[in-house]
């Protein structure tokens, strides 16, 4: 097994190549951010006094935040401020980097670790750089935390059973995305989305009931598929070399209220907020009325972050809604709702706030949900959605069960079946085996194939 | 991992030194005590369990990766292998991505990395095989006789009444996609005529038309068609201006042929679809088009005939078959006061195995199982055209050409080499210099031959090709050649489009 620093290195190399392919001169921007926030943390670490720690670090987090919101947010304030006051004249339009929302909160995560002495700040620069752009997590993956690999990237055992794993994992996420994620998308813009000759909003407003209904269900499930499987793929080659990132997705959609949901959904970006906003805001340790402004704070730039969008911030406040409602009504105990009712509640909620996600005019999302009850004047349904409905249903099941943990939960029966059955042990070394490869033989058909392949989290 | 080494050391020699035991029990066991060596092997046998199920289980997990890292690597070299790539797509008829050339610039902002990404899916080896297996893995998602592909586009109504024409043609504004009603262009134009035509390639420029929705019901694909008001009163004012600049010099007659969605679908699905109607579109245009135009309306011709059952359109393409064409002619004839010739007179050639548009745009299987056949019928007066090609060369080409050994998609360029500028056809036996000129995208095609046999000059324009070698107008060119009759042929879904309006309007004038 070759030497550590020359894996470091090699894995290095080959993720700055990646992250050049989508375009060379963003690389420049997350080398320097990294080199900026190294050489921050340096001089945290010499420093004792803890006046001068605190000045290190905003220097830092205003480098970080800085930046970010001048690639992602400037056009939109620019723009904002045009429509309102006629000035200034020409906006530009900034190329957003892509990964910046990424890497820049796993920076964010380092700097601020290193200033609670929760980490060491990192020596080796490359190291540090290492971590910033692996090339698993740098532009879709989870946010890892400094903290959570700080001792692999020195000091890593690569297992067999962790190889194994990793294949497994990273196939699987591979399929759900090239099999799974893709075909619902472009099942949900048969129904969302614009045609050649039409706007989004003339293909809304004309769409049956069950043609929204089934476009909003399908949107829903393309964004978990899509966005879990590239989690997925991520702690999947992280295990393949020995690095073990956490979760980010606890099948969300089987949560029986909104605050289950935001513990299932995007684990990495809530528990960030968690840790770096609320809880130094002061978190529910304070005023009923502190409480509530500092979820309004974290809500609002949760959904800022997903894009430089009013819809985004409407989006997340809609759920700062229903948390600040659900802490209300769940603190009283009387209530005792029935979990299926639970579920479907949330699922509703949910999905309705996938449409918001979706759509950045209100009059879109106005006349979505005047098609989901109705309202828009379209009947039921049509001969095409019947018939597109008809031609793909066998797959929403398989989709729907995909957002389950049944896949999970049969694949450990099998295993605890092969401990004690032979029959069980060969059937579970055949899937072992097979199921990669066969799942990597379909997602390469499906990819060649499709011209389709949206990159759904690309804002970020 | 140097801990980990001191630790396999002694395991190894240890385990060895157990096995070389292990083999020395045995042949002592089974050279000495026979009565008891089945109770001796049956608890060796058992102190030794614990350990393994451990170890088969590291073997087998080494195994395992290696089989997946193997085939991984096998797989990454197959699809490195450029000789493997292909360059051409049959099944889509299009020229696939080329690899990329780097420049400074497109380097700069990934432009260059982002053609390699796709070059490498657009060009992977057996592409076609694993658009096959995808195909058919879409094909166990649910019911899918009937099926959709494409976007219905939202439809104007149409009005009840006539448009009051007035004298000039509307200017028509920014124009849409590529006109939807072509065939692809074929390289009839880039070979010379030879016994045996070869396998024609698709020309670069060629305007590979985007269908709308395509609806397939069983083995049969069907295209959608949405009114649009705007290019419906664009295409009115076109014409009847044509009838107006000809007045006098020609005779001028319009024939727009309906799709299959209103002529060949059961009525009973036919009125749960969202199309428009096609016969109240055409009930519209004709009663606006001024009157020095003479309409020839054969949708109810083409209705009788397909409930009789006959061949009209094909089911895996656009187009419709030489008897759909032969029909119109007959009706044409009689509302020009002309005899039809019978269709027997013809000779009858067909090819099988004809795999058109529709396929070309859903890769439904229901449609690559069922193919077509294409019919066609030599004129018996003469089966030489004259092409004027878009290079401005002229030559002789057959009016049917023997497509046996040609692509499953381009069986359709068997009639009169495909879609060319402008094409002329003589009849020998005529001396009455009696000329029609046939202004027609390629739906005209496989009606040209029929007018072969009425006309001693047949002269094909199509306006979609004609003004890249030609820039007179339609006046000069009636002029030039001593046209009696103009013919103009489109399909429903021309008149629809913008593009092609405009370009007739161009041509007009």
């Amino acid at each position: 097994m070759p030497d550590l620093k020359w894996r470091n290195r090699i894995m290095l190399i080959f993720s700055l190549i990646f992250y050049a392919w989508a375009g060379p001169v963003y690389l420049l921007l997350l080398v320097g951010m990294t080199l900026a926030d190294w050489l921050v943390t340096k001089e945290m670490s010499k420093c004792m006094e803890q006046k001068l720690r605190k000045r290190c670090l905003i220097i830092g987090c205003t480098i970080n935040i800085g930046l970010l919101c001048f690639f992602k947010y400037l056009s939109f304030f620019l723009q904002n401020f045009h429509n309102w006051f006629g000035v200034p004249e020409n906006v530009l339009a900034i190329t957003l980097p892509i990964g910046i929302s990424f890497y820049t909160f796993q920076l964010l995560s380092y700097v601020v670790d290193v200033y609670r002495r929760e980490v060491q700040a990192q020596e080796n620069f490359f190291t540090l750089l290492l971590y910033v752009s692996m090339f698993h997590q740098c532009i879709a993956g989870p946010i890892v935390r400094y903290e959570h690999v700080e001792k692999e990237l020195t000091n890593r055992k690569i297992l067999r059973a962790d190889v194994a794993y990793g294949i497994r994992r990273f196939t699987i996420g591979l399929a759900k995305k090239a099999l799974l994620a893709n075909t619902c998308g472009s099942f949900a813009d048969s129904f969302l989305a614009a045609t050649s000759s039409d706007s989004i909003y003339t293909t809304l407003i004309s769409q049956p009931v069950l043609s929204v209904w089934l476009g909003m269900f399908a949107y829903t499930m393309q964004i978990y598929l899509d966005f879990s499987a590239y989690s997925d793929m991520a702690i999947g080659m992280g295990r393949m070399i020995g690095f073990h990132y956490h979760e980010n997705f606890n099948y969300p959609y089987i949560s029986k209220s909104i605050t289950e949901f935001w513990r299932r959904w995007h684990i990495s970006l809530s528990t960030f907020f968690r840790d770096y906003v609320y809880i130094p805001l002061g978190g529910n340790r304070c005023s009923k009325l502190r409480h509530i402004f500092n979820l309004l704070v974290v809500w609002a730039l949760t959904g800022f972050w997903h894009g430089a969008s009013w819809n985004f911030l409407l989006w997340g406040l809609y759920y700062f809604l229903f948390l600040v409602t659900e802490k209300a009504i769940l603190a009283r105990s009387e209530f005792h709702i029935p979990r299926a009712l639970s579920r479907i509640y949330t699922i509703l909620i949910v999905s309705f706030g996938w449409m918001i996600f979706r759509f950045e005019a209100p009059s879109q999302i106005l006349s979505i949900l005047k098609g989901l009850f109705g309202l828009n004047g379209n009947s039921f349904t049509n001969y095409e959605t019947t018939v597109a409905f008809k031609g793909s249903f066998l797959f929403f099941i398989i989709a729907i069960l995909a957002c389950t943990p049944i896949a999970k939960v049969l694949g450990e029966r099998l295993q605890k079946r092969a401990l004690v059955e032979p029959n069980a042990q060969v059937a579970l070394q055949v899937v072992q085996i097979a199921v990669p490869i066969v799942l990597l033989i379909l997602s390469t058909a499906a990819l060649v194939g499709d011209s389709y392949n949206p990159f759904l989290y690309f804002r970020f | 991992m140097d801990l980990r080494n001191q630790n396999c050391k002694p395991k190894l020699t240890e385990t060895l030194l157990r096995k070389i035991k292990k083999i020395q029990l045995r042949c002592y066991v089974f050279f000495h005590h026979k009565e008891d060596r089945d109770d001796f092997v049956v608890a060796k046998r058992s102190t030794h369990s614990p350990e393994d199920p451990k170890l088969q289980k590291r073997k087998f997990t080494q195994r395992a990766n290696s089989i997946f890292f193997a085939f991984l690597f096998l797989f990454s070299i197959f699809s490195f292998i450029i000789p493997l790539r292909p360059s051409y797509s049959d099944m889509e008829q299009r020229n696939l991505t080329a690899f990329p050339i780097p420049t400074a610039a497109t380097v700069a902002n990934g432009e260059f990395f982002n053609q390699m990404n796709t070059w490498f899916a657009d060009t992977f080896p057996f592409r076609e095989a694993f658009l096959k297996l995808e195909t058919g893995i879409t094909q166990l998602y649910g019911v899918q006789t009937t099926q959709v592909v494409g976007k219905v586009d939202k439809a104007d109504d149409i009005p009840d009444k006539p448009l009051a024409t007035s004298s000039e043609p509307e200017e028509i504004t920014s124009p849409d996609n590529a006109p939807a009603s072509s065939a692809g262009k074929t390289d009839a134009s880039a070979q010379q005529p030879e016994d045996d035509p070869t396998i024609p390639e698709l020309d670069k420029d060629a305007k590979v038309e985007k269908l709308g929705a395509v609806l397939v019901i069983d083995d049969a694909a069907y295209e959608y068609y949405n009114f649009d008001q705007a290019a419906a009163d664009s295409y009115i004012k076109m014409i009847s201006s044509a009838g107006s600049k000809l007045n006098g010099a020609a005779h001028v007659y319009n024939m727009i042929v309906p799709t299959s969605i209103d002529i060949c679908v059961p009525q009973t699905v036919r009125d749960g679809i969202n199309t428009s109607s096609q016969q109240k579109a055409l009930n519209y245009l004709y009663t606006s088009m001024a009157d020095n135009v003479s309409k020839v309306d054969i949708f109810n011709t083409l209705l009788k005939h397909s409930v009789d059952g006959d061949y009209l359109y094909f089911r895996t393409d656009h187009h419709w078959t030489a008897l759909g064409a032969y029909y119109a002619y007959e009706q044409f004839c009689t509302d020009s006061g002309q005899s039809a010739v019978a269709l027997d007179q013809f000779e009858e050639v067909k090819y099988d195995n004809f795999r058109g548009s529709f396929y070309r745009d859903t890769k439904a299987s229901s449609l690559r199982n069922h193919p077509d056949t294409v019919y066609a019928y030599i004129p018996p007066s003469t089966n030489t055209i004259t092409i004027t090609d878009d290079k401005n060369s002229t030559w002789d080409w057959t009016v049917v050409t023997n497509v046996s050994d040609w692509a499953s998609s381009s069986k359709y360029n068997t009639f009169i080499g495909g879609d060319n500028p402008l094409s002329h056809i003589e009849n020998p036996n005529k001396k009455d210099g009696s000329s029609i000129l046939l202004i027609k995208e390629s739906f005209g095609n496989s009606f040209a031959p029929f007018l072969v046999e009425n006309y001693q000059h047949v002269y094909i324009l199509d306006y979609r090709y004609f003004p890249d070698v030609d820039n007179r107008s339609l006046s000069e060119v009636v002029k030039d050649l001593n046209i009696n009759d103009v013919l103009f042929l489109n399909n429903i879904s021309a008149v629809r489009n913008k593009s092609a309006v405009k370009l007739m309007a161009n041509l007009v004038g």
